[in-house]
């Protein structure tokens, strides 16, 4: 499998200083150093030491997830997102059954290590929309993701997620070639759930403008698209938002 | 002959920011309102949707949301000695066009003026006393104070959602304003890097610095119309554009929503007012002509008209008019058209040369930090040789590629050496700002122009303007304070912007043009009294910043939005029950 070639020059070489009372919350001393390896998260990602953990069981270890089970595709998906999702399930910003206990299982280490292998990833498959994909579903998805919805008051999602729904910056995730189905869980959660994780409190406003016909149509218009083969610039630095959620996790842990 | 509409209430001259706010109190009041656009519809879905609104040439450059001078315009003139000349393009300013006005094409900051503004002229004399500045200063009291501004000013930051210190609690933010009833809504805007490098050094010079008030929203947040805005993502694409994210306070975002709810409201668009018409005798309005989307002319008879067009439009209609009595410089006497001002700026570009990454193109309109020492109710003026002070501020409102490649001023102006430049200081520049404040002046005033008309064959508006010798030593200190803080930043080159030796209307400067109907306890140098009623006209009211007798070292929106809301509440709860003057003369 292709690593993308950036990989050592940017994350890797970065450092990222851990909060002050890691020391107490984990076996990692206080004010740490991590720095990100794709290779090592690889071992986590197969389960190489807790088997009954591995990513790899629903995820792939190609990242591809399964479409019908609504199990993501993580795949060149942004390093930033996939590291501080995992931290969100860890701190139980966004609670989740299967993902919060196996979060929490996972050091800070291997949090930033998994994260990094899965955002590298470039090579999965992806399955263009079969010839049964109803045209009409994905125009007017399509015209949502562009346009949004004048008469809800919905933004389009290119907005923030790109034009070709590859992501933009370190906070707003590709959707671009994600799964239908987890799509619109994602977006029916939104509506519902009391917390869906950090900064997404944006997204709970627009879902819950959204009719089931609107996601279904969003939701089938970007499990359409092919994902962008790098879903975000190669990360030259690392950004603080990771720095923060790491203290943030610290501060809630702390009460 | 013009067709002839059956009456209604409430005229609205314009679709933006104070007819918005106007149209939805007055039409829950129960006043059937029509407001008058001459532009489009627009809203935030589909208008401002990306990536079309990032379109920078068609927005910043072409001015696609601004009014077009092809059909109306303004002439200018430095002195009235001079023979003025069409704005054949929009340069200095960009008054808007279509529903939303300026306010769609808005940065988003958000202030209240410190209280000493609108008692000028009185605090100025107590302070330095008579003759401290020269007859030609022709400042004047707005016949109303902070104190009874403040809960409007409140209101209106509720309704923008603002985000600012003091938050949470009464603590902290600008140490040099005025009293406040209740924090910003919504928490500051997050500070990157440039911003910071300001704070600190601003700091460390003993100066005050804070966060901009902004009105880019900050978080989730349902004003008490029930409107929602929704959080600024820092796209950098406020100023000159309309924001596809809910984000930016907004007519179309904050209030029309609200507004075009109600069956008393009527947004009609495509209608080009052209005059107030007006019993003189009766001493009242009779409504308004205008001219519809379909080229006919069309009379719209009201009980009351509220001009709520572009600051110096209001002034233009009124004389095309003949309401209230023109200004004359000669003479110095008369009212409308007088107290034209502006803003005068001081500033510095400071030049780290490629030693730090700022990231530009990361930013939000009223993304700021700023420093309010230098205002004018700051300083002592005794020694400084003028009155009057800026909010000095480095802010990160766009790093857009054509309009964003600052160079340092012994660069050729083209070619590879220009390009090189530009690669080298990109990121790595950054610009302190002092918006000073405009006193007026007897010769800056406006008018109408003898020799051209618009595409209704009107006269156009003419606009004197020159800095006042005060307001040019004014700008000269300011620039001195910026260099010096641009030094302790610790820059590589800081060069000081000094003014113009004449005002220019062809460079962008600032959309702040203010005065021409001002207000004020006396009918002979105001157009309207302290509830922005006309003198002559008891059932015509007069919003925007027209209305201010001299121009703050701040941006102005949130004194207008104050001013409407003040304004608003008079006309509901005194002159609707008792419709006359609700000043004696």
């Amino acid at each position: 499998m292709r690593k993308r070639s950036a990989f050592g020059s940017g994350i890797a070489a970065v450092a990222v200083v851990a909060a002050l009372h890691a020391a107490a919350q984990s076996p990692e001393p206080a004010a740490e150093v991590l720095t990100p390896d794709a290779e090592r998260g690889q071992a986590v990602a197969v389960g190489a030491s807790a088997p009954d953990q591995a990513c790899m069981a629903c995820h792939g270890v190609d990242g591809a997830g399964d479409a019908a089970a609504a199990f993501p595709r993580l795949a060149g998906q942004s390093f930033v997102y996939l590291a501080t999702t995992l931290i969100d399930f860890a701190s139980g910003e966004r609670p989740h059954e299967i993902m919060t206990p196996i979060a929490e299982a996972l050091t800070r280490q291997e949090i930033i290590d998994v994260a990094a292998y899965y955002a590298t990833l470039t090579d999965t498959p992806f399955a263009p929309p079969s010839a049964e994909t109803d045209a009409a579903l994905l125009q007017r998805g399509g015209t949502i993701a562009a346009l949004g919805l004048a008469p809800a008051g919905v933004q389009g999602c290119i907005n923030c997620h790109g034009p070709d729904g590859g992501g933009l910056g370190y906070e707003y995730p590709a959707i671009g070639g994600q799964h239908a189905a987890y799509l619109a869980a994602r977006l029916h959660a939104f509506k519902t759930a009391e917390s869906v994780g950090d900064a997404q409190a944006i997204m709970r406003g627009i879902a819950s403008r959204l009719s089931d016909e609107d996601i279904a149509a969003v939701a089938a218009y970007y499990a359409a698209l092919r994902p962008p083969p790098l879903a975000q610039d190669d990360i030259a630095e690392l950004p603080p938002q990771l720095i923060d959620a790491f203290n943030d996790d610290d501060g809630e842990d702390a009460e | 002959m013009a067709v002839r509409l059956p009456e209604i209430d409430v005229v609205l001259v314009g679709g933006g920011m104070t007819a918005a706010i106007v149209g939805k109190e007055l039409a829950e009041a129960g006043q059937r309102v029509v407001a008058l656009e001459r532009g489009q519809m627009r809203q935030t879905v589909p208008d401002f949707q990306s990536p079309t609104m990032h379109d920078e040439l068609t927005y910043s450059i072409r001015h696609a949301l601004m009014q077009n001078p092809e059909q109306q315009t303004i002439t200018f003139r430095n002195r009235p000695d001079q023979t003025p000349l069409p704005m054949r393009r929009l340069g200095s300013f960009l008054p808007g066009e279509g529903v939303g006005g300026a306010m769609v094409h808005w940065n988003g900051v958000t202030w209240r003026f410190q209280p000493e503004w609108f008692e000028l002229k009185s605090w100025t004399e107590e302070r330095y006393g008579r003759g401290f500045v020269s007859d030609e200063v022709t400042i004047q009291d707005w016949g109303v104070t902070y104190d009874e501004l403040e809960p409007y000013y409140d209101f209106f930051e509720k309704i923008c959602g603002t985000g600012g210190l003091p938050y949470g609690d009464l603590t902290g933010g600008n140490p040099f304003g005025g009293r406040r009833s209740n924090p910003y809504p919504n928490p500051p805007m997050k500070e990157p890097y440039a911003l910071n490098l300001f704070r600190t050094a601003a700091a460390g010079m003993g100066y005050s610095p804070f966060p901009a008030p902004s009105s880019n929203a900050t978080r989730h947040y349902v004003n008490p119309y029930g409107a929602e805005l929704k959080p600024c993502m820092y796209c950098g694409y406020c100023e000159r554009h309309g924001c596809e994210h809910f984000a930016k306070a907004s007519p179309q975002v904050s209030i029309l929503p609200a507004a075009l709810a109600n069956p008393n409201f009527e947004m009609r668009t495509g209608a080009w007012v052209t005059r107030i018409e007006h019993d003189p005798d009766a001493g009242i309005v009779t409504g308004v002509t205008y001219v519809d989307a379909a080229g006919r002319e069309v009379f719209q008879p009201a009980s009351m008209v509220v001009l709520c067009a572009y600051a110096y439009h209001n002034a233009v209609l009124m004389l095309q008019s003949g309401i209230g009595q023109p200004y004359d410089p000669a003479t110095q006497t008369g009212t409308v058209g007088r107290n034209y001002c502006y803003q005068t700026f001081g500033g510095a570009t400071v030049f780290f040369d490629g030693t730090v990454r700022f990231n530009p193109y990361m930013g939000a309109g009223a993304l700021g930090v700023v420093i309010d020492d230098f205002n004018n109710g700051s300083m002592d003026h005794s020694e400084l040789g003028f009155l009057g002070g800026a909010s000095t501020s480095v802010s990160q409102a766009s790093g857009r590629p054509i309009a964003f490649h600052p160079v340092p001023g012994d660069t050729p102006g083209w070619g590879l050496a220009w390009k090189e430049a530009v690669r080298r200081h990109y990121n790595s520049t950054l610009s302190i700002s002092a918006q000073g404040s405009s006193l007026p002046h007897p010769n800056n005033y406006l008018g109408l122009d003898r020799t051209y008309t618009d595409a209704f064959g009107n006269p156009l508006g003419m606009l004197t303007f020159d800095f006042p010798d005060n307001d040019r030593r004014m700008a000269a200190f300011l620039t001195e304070r910026c260099v010096e803080i641009g030094e302790a930043m610790g820059a590589s080159v800081v060069e000081g912007n000094d003014l113009a030796e004449h005002y220019s209307i062809v460079p962008y400067q600032s959309t702040h043009n203010t005065g021409g109907t001002v207000m004020g306890a006396d009918p002979t140098t105001s157009v309207v009294n302290r509830y922005l009623q006309s003198w002559d006209c008891h059932n015509l009211f007069v919003m925007g910043a027209g209305v201010f007798p001299q121009n703050a070292g701040y941006n102005p929106t949130g004194t207008v939005g104050a001013l409407a809301y003040w304004a608003v509440d008079a006309i509901k709860n005194q002159y609707l029950r008792n419709p006359g003057p609700l000043v004696q003369a």
